[in-house]
């Protein structure tokens, strides 16, 4: 199996703190690695400096083989890596429909179109149908996304970053803030998408059973630095990683 | 449906209206026309992409001193000159934007406010090619393209500036309905998002921006040549004041509804100043109540009460009445 996206020794400082000291981590095609650590551990430092929120202090970050240290967030995405973001990120008075499908949008070349262009609006509108359809978010196309339930928008979330065919699917904690539930259901949800579409995701999250149920691979942080990475039973069997989340948490 | 008759009634009856109104009456229209299509072309920016302006009178004045300066110093005909300078102005308006696209929100206004500024700085100070505080006047209207002279009749006039603003006005619609309209929304509605999903925002805030400059300048051209002169006060902040102002009462990010927004200002203008000295005073306390109360404006209040059709996302939408306002006015 290739190597989709590779971080080498990334670090990111905000003054004198050292949120992230020297990454080192390689996802494979079609791998759900998720990344986990306690609170501050850096997780989403690391996320945000992938997908071109932050730049990296030092490190190299490699995707397909392409250095992509230090590109601003649209040409990363432009090269296939879409994210969601911690707390919903959406168009609030945009149906749940128009926000996928100007996800989609983003991908085509027609994107630009000042006039005309229904042919562009039809193919995004199509991408966005598939990808709702993915997620179950079918019966909600007309909902203004800002009055959706909490868990429908995180996965009209998703369904924004699939709806732009992806090669690296970046989830940054997609059941944050949900009940147990819409938990549960997120989950089965992501799951049968998962098992559908053979994705690389990268996955930030703090609920550890989603992690289990979800990943292949798991990449533990803790104070900015990987203390561990392996499959699930790797994972949960390392007494670093019960100490940094059982007696570490200072 | 129902507005799109509206929409059909007002078109035709601002067409034939020269043929029914006295002639002070057309002027007072061919008026209301022109700033019409001046606060339409504010609402591209600060209704559809919220990038709010405080300087659009800085691209007015230029396309009226553009328009000045072709008329008086070249033999161009009419529309030549008005379609002209509102395309310079255009490509002025590109590097004006792009300079003011480094900043966002606040900094953004006033980075807009400094460049109408400059603009009246310079027309005051550069007597020899803008005439000063005096500005430019005797400004003809030529006839033409092959002597034709159906446009610069007091009617044909009004009939060009009234195409100039459908014109305008159909532009305008089909560029929100297009993909890049769509991304407009989403800027206006959550600018780190969109370039999250692989955008590159600054451009199409910088074409946006240079569109409405170009027709704000073709609205100063109009009037350039409607008034005869083109002055420094054209260029003032207060202009860019009263024309955001147009665009928040009448119902931004409508279209429609800043041209009902200039319609309603100017005449209760000209019925307040005729009561009282201080009607700045009372257009203000207008203009508080709407943001309070009445923030979709004039076109929402319409959508609401007479069509009942509530609900915001219908009325960015529906193509209302071009000029129910028109009729009103006349």
């Amino acid at each position: 199996m290739t190597t989709a996206l590779e971080c080498i020794g990334v670090g990111r400082n905000f003054g004198a703190l050292a949120a992230l000291a020297d990454v080192s981590l390689k996802v494979k095609q079609g791998e759900v690695r998720a990344v986990i650590g306690p609170n501050g551990a850096g997780k989403s430092t690391l996320f945000n400096v992938i997908a071109g929120t932050l730049k990296p202090s030092g490190g190299q970050v490699i995707v397909n083989n392409e250095d992509l240290t230090g590109m601003r967030s649209q040409s990363i995405c432009q090269r296939g890596i879409s994210r969601t973001f911690q707390l919903s990120a959406l168009f609030p008075e945009m149906s749940a429909f128009d926000n996928v499908r100007l996800a989609a949008q983003g991908k085509l070349s027609g994107r630009w179109k000042m006039f005309g262009g229904a042919s562009v609006l039809e193919e995004a509108g199509s991408l966005a149908e598939q990808a709702m359809a993915r997620l179950n978010l079918s019966a909600m196309y007309d909902t203004p996304a800002g009055t959706l339930s909490h868990g429908d928008q995180r996965l009209v979330e998703v369904a924004m970053a699939l709806a732009q065919r992806p090669t690296i699917l970046m989830l940054d904690e997609p059941t944050q803030g949900m009940s147990i539930q819409e938990t549960h259901r997120c989950v089965d949800t992501l799951k049968s998408m998962l098992q559908e579409e053979s994705l690389t995701v990268v996955l930030v999250e703090h609920d550890m059973d989603v992690v289990f149920s979800l990943a292949d691979r798991i990449a533990v942080l803790h104070r900015g630095r990987l203390i561990a990475d392996g499959t699930v039973e790797e994972v949960k069997a390392d007494a670093g990683v019960q100490d940094a989340y059982l007696g570490g948490l200072d | 449906m129902q507005n799109k008759v509206f929409g059909l009634i007002a078109m035709v009856a601002l067409i034939f209206a020269p043929q029914y109104l006295p002639v002070y009456a057309m002027t007072l229209l061919t008026e209301l026309v022109i700033l019409a299509l001046f606060a339409m072309s504010l609402d591209l920016m600060v209704g559809y992409t919220k990038l709010v302006s405080f300087g659009h009178a800085g691209a007015y004045g230029l396309g009226a001193y553009v328009c000045a300066l072709l008329s008086l110093h070249t033999s161009l005909p009419l529309p030549f000159v008005v379609l002209l300078s509102a395309v310079i102005v255009g490509v002025v308006a590109i590097g004006i934007a792009w300079s003011c696209t480094m900043a966002t929100g606040v900094s953004f206004a006033m980075l807009t406010l400094a460049f109408g500024q400059l603009g009246y700085a310079v027309a005051i100070k550069w007597v020899s090619v803008t005439g000063g505080s005096d500005g430019l006047s005797g400004i003809p209207r030529r006839l033409g393209p092959f002597g034709w002279s159906a446009l610069t009749t007091k009617t044909g006039f009004y009939l060009f500036a009234l195409a100039c603003l459908f014109g305008a006005y159909f532009f305008c619609r089909a560029l929100i309905r297009a993909p890049f309209g769509q991304v407009l929304r989403g800027i206006r509605e959550n600018e780190m998002k969109v370039l999250a999903l692989g955008y590159n925002t600054r451009r199409y805030k910088i074409a946006i921006v240079s569109l409405a400059y170009l027709f704000a300048g073709m609205a100063g051209a109009l009037y350039a040549s409607f008034a005869g002169f083109a002055n420094p006060e054209m260029l003032f902040w207060t202009v860019s004041g009263q024309v955001l102002i147009m665009v928040i009462v009448g119902g931004k990010g409508t279209l429609i509804g800043p041209m009902l927004g200039a319609v309603f200002f100017i005449m209760v203008e000209h019925k307040l100043s005729e009561l009282t000295e201080t009607w700045g005073l009372f257009m203000g306390i207008i203009f508080i109540g709407f943001v309070m109360f009445a923030p979709d404006g004039i076109l929402g209040i319409l959508n609401k009460k007479l069509f009942q059709r509530a609900g915001k996302k219908d009325s960015r939408h529906t193509p209302g009445s071009t000029g129910a306002a028109g009729g009103q006015s006349a």
